[in-house]
């Protein structure tokens, strides 16, 4: 059985939808380019390219945007990695960017491979917005009777689209941050969440508010720039407010009328990528590159809940981790945990931090209290200030709590995503 | 050049043959001389005689060589080799010069006459600072307040560290006195009339300036940072750029016969009406301000006499004797050395709560903040966050100083108390309730160190009653602020019988890191000294309101002008009606004898949107923090018919206070009548004219008294 290691890790800097006018390739070849620049012998190594995307992978006729259905494919050729290697893009909504390097560990735990290459990217500024059915019967109608020049036909048609031609195009960020069977919007599931565990306005900003503060601090301390390389002319993560305050926060409206969840709250839409290099440890020892954390494929878990409650995905999968693995709550001294809305974050924690709750999971002790927990999740901010880049997210978790790790050693850290469509997936590292 | 070099530092040497309060500062291989001021054992530069008798020596000495040297560049002194400038400074970092030794005051107190003789000296000084052939630069670096931005005033040119460490201002109202070393003339002259006014008369209220808005009044030449204060200093004087294009108009402008009048006679009107024309330093100083037109002089002379004639007053005694007894209380020490508390944390984040932690960080305290209530959170935050804001705006921080600031806070809301280990002092604020403080301590307590020190901020509560719930009743003390405790400079504290002296000690090192004015009462009582005194007097005045039908709003005024701050029914909607209701009631409850009976079931709060300032509406109507005017509709929803105005209601109300404060002297709740009087002055502003409710005692000066008021 071969041992996958996390060799090293990039990631452009997060930005915020239209700072720059990329596509999602450009963002993932930045970051490969990166990883070949650090290690000159990867093109040779290199077993697989897999791809983390969810919005990306759409077929465009300019084929100057290079985005393709299957993007970490796309990526490789582009940043001149052999054509022999093969790639492939995988997709469990938020969870994506943890499930590429899953992927990989995997195929070396098997033995399959002794080297690959995750990549987590996302290009929310690029999401196209798409034609629904009846849009293209509409369409396919007008292309004919123009051919067979029907021109009261033409006319009806003009008619029936307001003397235009009609668009109603269906905006792909709009429907993928809604829930298909719970028929919810995302943060309409955020304003659920917090009624069910009773968390308040003032609960969210607050937890926002220190997310915002400890990426800020985290900005200014040169902590991200180790993981950064400089993308467009762009440094720095710039959803990150300086200086933000709670009266800011507070002065915000709700999202939906009587709702808690507020901008300040959630997540940011943001462009970003990630690559992680994965390799069987004794070859990179063999190659004399760095370990920065072990992987057990056993490690891992995905396990589902009611769509309506997505954000308590983690719980479900962190206890079906725990069970799997017999690891307990107290060794993780780190924990990320994407913060796709501070709800989401709030309700893990309530439960995980519950004693009756725990016991009812059949998980054990419980973390502790609210405070304690604080002082090992998200140590840096979270996507409240970095932004969430719905595929590069879960390798950035990674990257972000392997290094932490190294820096406060500590010896466990898991890392955990909620993932829309009512699942959570969660990963134990381990530091070399 | 090495020749000239070798003369000026000899020179230095010469000049400052025996002297221990100004040195020089090396220079580089320019012709310049640079005298700092250092006094010796002090924390801050004080204009002492010995001060000025050695700067005035210097500048002799320095006007001897220049008269001696010639034109000649052969000669042995050429004039060329003389240093072409002179810049006055500070060797003490944040600290120009704080201003004259008050106690140097204290003789002048007693004998005014002597005073004449010292001011000649003084503007003589001045005079030879003005006149010297070679322009003198003030390098101002910190606080520069009274004789000393007098001093700087007298200079050619002004050049001040920009930034909030530079802070300007002339707070000789404050006490009772006017600037008497130049400072009324010279001002004027400089900054036009109505800035002039401004200045001093803000005073008063120890209102600083800082270099920057200084800059735009004209006084300030030049803003500069800290690294290129001598340089720069040295190239204005050099130059010759003053900063006064703008205002040179309008001084003259001011001077106008017609135009000076009519300024003056509004600077009057406004000081009636604002400080209830008790203070005759503030009208004296409008005078002497006055004088600016005439030559400097004569201006000199007639400031002179009006300084020896507030000398005389019995508010200058009063007010420099609550100076002294300030600085008494401040460098109070306890009895016993202990470990200087570091780490402190806040329970409760309410409206005191939340002050208290914003004054601890602004001490430079990592401290930490629990609520049981997010939202108690939330709003101690935008509190302390739009405090912060404000600071910056005002000058008085940079935004990396706010923010280093903001970053030494950590708060917690919710159930658990974990965050609480470690910290080394806790004080408690939550709401004044014997059972939730019991148990919340207790359950404080099972996090904390044994050495830890709990500090609740109660005044109704006896701190021995909360202390019977504690596992550890030793390290229990009361520390009772004022609201808003980051403004309020007075903390009064109390131990029970039970209090370990190591608890106490440690309470008192607190609230002196805070830079707060400890008063410590040697007995616990409900109310300690202010409220038991004040809400005294409240009660009193209520009575007169409902039994007598005294004009409230007469009442009011008429106890302003006996020495109160602010009246008792202006302090009641500042209060809160509930609040205040409250308070009293529990007072009158505790000390039945000494509240009229009228008041036991007399109610205060009848509607809910009457309930003061808060409202909007009270016995005044409110405006942005104001009182605006008088609310008539008060009699009728108190159903008061029929008021009147009776002067002869204002002693029965002070009598009240006055009992109430020699009851607390008698029972040993606080031994000393100077400090009952400071929480007096601090804690309500209750007539500092007349030095707080007892006055003077004799044993502090005993002439002091005997002069009558002039």
């Amino acid at each position: 059985m071969g041992q996958p290691v996390l060799v090293d890790g990039v990631r452009t800097p997060f930005l915020k939808v239209g700072t720059v006018q990329k596509t999602a390739t450009d963002f993932g070849v930045a970051v490969v380019n990166e990883l070949q620049r650090r290690y000159p012998d990867l093109n040779r190594s290199v077993d697989c390219v897999v791809g983390g995307n969810i919005g990306n992978q759409v077929f465009y006729k300019d084929y100057s945007r290079k985005d393709a259905s299957n993007i970490a494919r796309v990526i490789a050729l582009q940043a001149g990695i052999p054509k022999e290697v093969p790639a492939w893009t995988v997709n469990n909504n938020c969870a994506s960017g943890l499930h590429a390097p899953r992927d990989v560990a995997l195929a070396i735990y098997a033995e399959e491979f002794d080297c690959g290459v995750a990549v987590g990217v996302e290009d929310m500024s690029d999401y196209p917005a798409i034609y629904p059915r009846e849009q293209r019967n509409l369409f396919a109608e007008f292309g004919r009777a123009l051919k067979k020049k029907e021109l009261f036909k033409i006319s009806k048609l003009y008619l029936k689209g307001n003397l235009f031609m009609p668009h109603k195009p269906i905006w792909a960020l709009e429907t993928g941050l809604t829930d298909p069977i719970a028929k919810l919007k995302m943060d309409q599931i955020s304003d659920g969440l917090a009624k069910e565990f009773g968390l308040s306005r003032d609960h969210l900003d607050q937890f926002g508010l220190e997310s915002q503060r400890r990426a800020s601090a985290a900005q200014r301390s040169g902590r991200f720039a180790k993981e950064i390389v400089e993308f467009d002319g762009q440094k720095h993560d710039n959803g990150v407010r300086h200086g933000q305050t709670m009266a800011q926060l507070a002065k915000l409206p709700p999202n939906y009328p009587g709702g808690v969840t507020t901008p300040g709250n959630s997540s940011q839409l943001t462009d970003g990528a990630v690559a992680l290099l994965i390799a069987d440890e004794a070859y990179a020892r063999a190659m004399g590159w760095p370990i920065l954390a072990r992987l057990y494929p056993k490690w891992w878990a995905a396990a589902g809940c009611e769509p309506e409650r997505m954000g308590v995905g983690p719980v479900a999968a962190i206890a079906k981790l725990i069970k799997k693995t017999g690891l307990k709550l107290s060794n993780f001294g780190l924990i990320e945990t994407n913060e796709a809305f501070a709800a989401v974050v709030l309700s893990q924690l309530a439960i995980l931090t519950s004693k009756e709750k725990c016991a009812e999971l059949g998980i054990g002790e419980p973390m502790g209290d609210f405070n304690e927990a604080m002082d090992k999740v998200n140590v840096n901010g979270g996507a409240i200030a970095l932004g969430h880049p719905l595929g590069a997210s879960g390798a950035r978790l990674l990257l972000t709590l392997a290094l932490e790790m190294k820096l406060r050693n500590v010896r466990l850290g898991l890392a955990t995503l909620c993932v829309g469509g009512g699942q959570g997936e969660a990963m134990v590292i381990e530091r070399v | 050049m090495i020749q000239s070099l070798r003369f000026v530092s000899s020179l230095g040497r010469w000049l400052m043959h025996g002297g221990n309060f100004w040195k020089e500062v090396p220079n580089g291989d320019d012709n310049t001389l640079t005298l700092a001021l250092d006094c010796p054992n002090e924390k801050q530069n004080v204009l002492s005689v010995a001060v000025l008798e050695e700067l005035s020596e210097i500048l002799d000495k320095l006007m001897l060589l220049y008269k001696n040297s010639s034109p000649n560049t052969k000669d042995r002194f050429p004039h060329d080799q003389f240093p072409k400038v002179l810049v006055l400074t500070s060797a003490k970092r944040g600290s120009f010069c704080a201003g004259a030794k008050i106690e140097e005051f204290l003789p002048l107190l007693e004998n005014p006459d002597a005073a004449g003789d010292l001011l000649d000296k003084g503007h003589q000084l001045i005079l030879k600072i003005r006149n010297a052939p070679f322009p003198i630069v003030a390098a101002i670096n910190g606080l520069c307040l009274g004789g000393g931005l007098e001093l700087a005033m007298a200079c050619k040119f002004r050049v001040a560290v920009g930034g909030p460490k530079t802070k300007i201002g002339l707070p000789e109202c404050a006490l009772g006195i006017i600037p008497g070393f130049g400072g009324t003339q010279i001002l004027p002259r400089l900054v036009g009339l109505m800035k002039a006014l401004e200045i001093i008369l803000k005073g008063a209220e120890r209102k600083m300036f800082s270099a920057e808005e200084m800059a735009k009044f004209g006084l300030v030449d030049k803003v500069v940072a800290e690294g290129d204060l001598i340089k720069e200093a040295k190239a204005l004087a050099l130059s010759g750029d003053r900063n006064s294009r703008n205002v040179s108009r309008s001084v003259v402008l001011q001077a106008l016969p017609a135009v000076r009048h009519f300024i003056l006679s509004q600077a009057r009107k406004r000081m009636i009406k604002e400080s209830r024309g008790i203070y005759p330093a503030l009208f004296h100083a409008i005078e002497s301000i006055g004088n600016f037109h005439l030559p400097l002089e004569d201006g000199l002379k007639r400031e002179k006499d009006l300084f020896s004639k507030c000398l005389r007053t019995r508010e200058a005694n009063n007010l420099i004797n609550i100076f002294l007894l300030d600085k008494e209380a401040r460098g109070c020490q306890p009895d016993r050395k202990v470990d200087l508390p570091k780490r402190p944390a806040v329970l409760g984040a309410g409206l005191m709560g939340s002050s208290i932690a914003y004054s601890l960080i602004c001490n430079g305290f990592q401290t930490h903040m629990h609520d049981s209530y997010a939202s108690s959170i939330t709003k101690a935050l935008i509190f302390i966050e739009s405090e912060l804001l404000r600071a910056v705006k005002k000058g008085a921080m940079t935004p990396e100083q706010a923010e280093r600031t903001r970053n030494l806070l950590t708060y917690s809301s919710g159930e658990s108390l974990s965050k609480f280990a470690g910290r080394d002092f806790v004080i408690e604020a939550i709401i004044e309730n014997l059972d939730l403080k019991q148990t919340e301590l207790r359950r404080l307590e099972r996090h904390l160190d044994d050495d830890a020190v709990i500090a609740t901020n109660t005044s109704s509560l006896l701190p021995s009653e909360i202390a019977k719930g504690l596992f550890n009743p030793r390290r229990l003390t009361a520390m009772h602020f004022f609201n808003p405790a980051h403004i309020m400079p007075l903390v009064e504290m109390v131990g029970h019988p039970e209090s370990s002296p190591e608890a106490m000690a440690k309470t008192l090192e607190m609230a002196k890191m805070m830079k707060k004015v400890p008063i410590i009462v040697d007995r616990e009582c409900q109310g300690l000294v202010v409220n038991r005194i004040l809400m005294r007097g409240f009660g009193w005045a209520l009575f007169e309101l409902i039994a007598n039908k005294v004009n409230p709003w007469h009442l009011d005024s008429a106890l302003e002008r006996y020495g109160f701050k602010m009246g008792p029914f202006k302090t009641m909607d500042l209060v809160g009606w509930d609040t205040g209701e409250k308070v009293l009631r529990e007072m009158a409850g505790q000390y039945p004898d000494n509240y009229p009976v009228r008041m036991r079931d007399f109610e205060l709060t009848v509607r809910k949107d009457t309930l003061g300032a808060k409202t909007g509406r009270g016995f005044y109507h409110w405006q942005k923090g104001k009182a605006v005017k008088a609310n008539k509709s008060v009699l009728e929803l108190l159903r008061v018919v029929g008021s009147h105005s009776d002067l002869s209601a204002v002693p029965r109300v002070v009598t009240a206070m006055e009992l109430e404060a020699y009851k607390i002297f008698d029972e040993g709740v606080c031994a000393s009548k100077d400090m009952i009087d400071l929480a007096m002055i601090y804690g309500a502003g209750i007539c500092p004219n007349r030095r707080g409710i007892f006055g003077i005692q004799k044993s502090v000066s005993a002439s002091a008294t005997a002069h009558t008021p002039s």
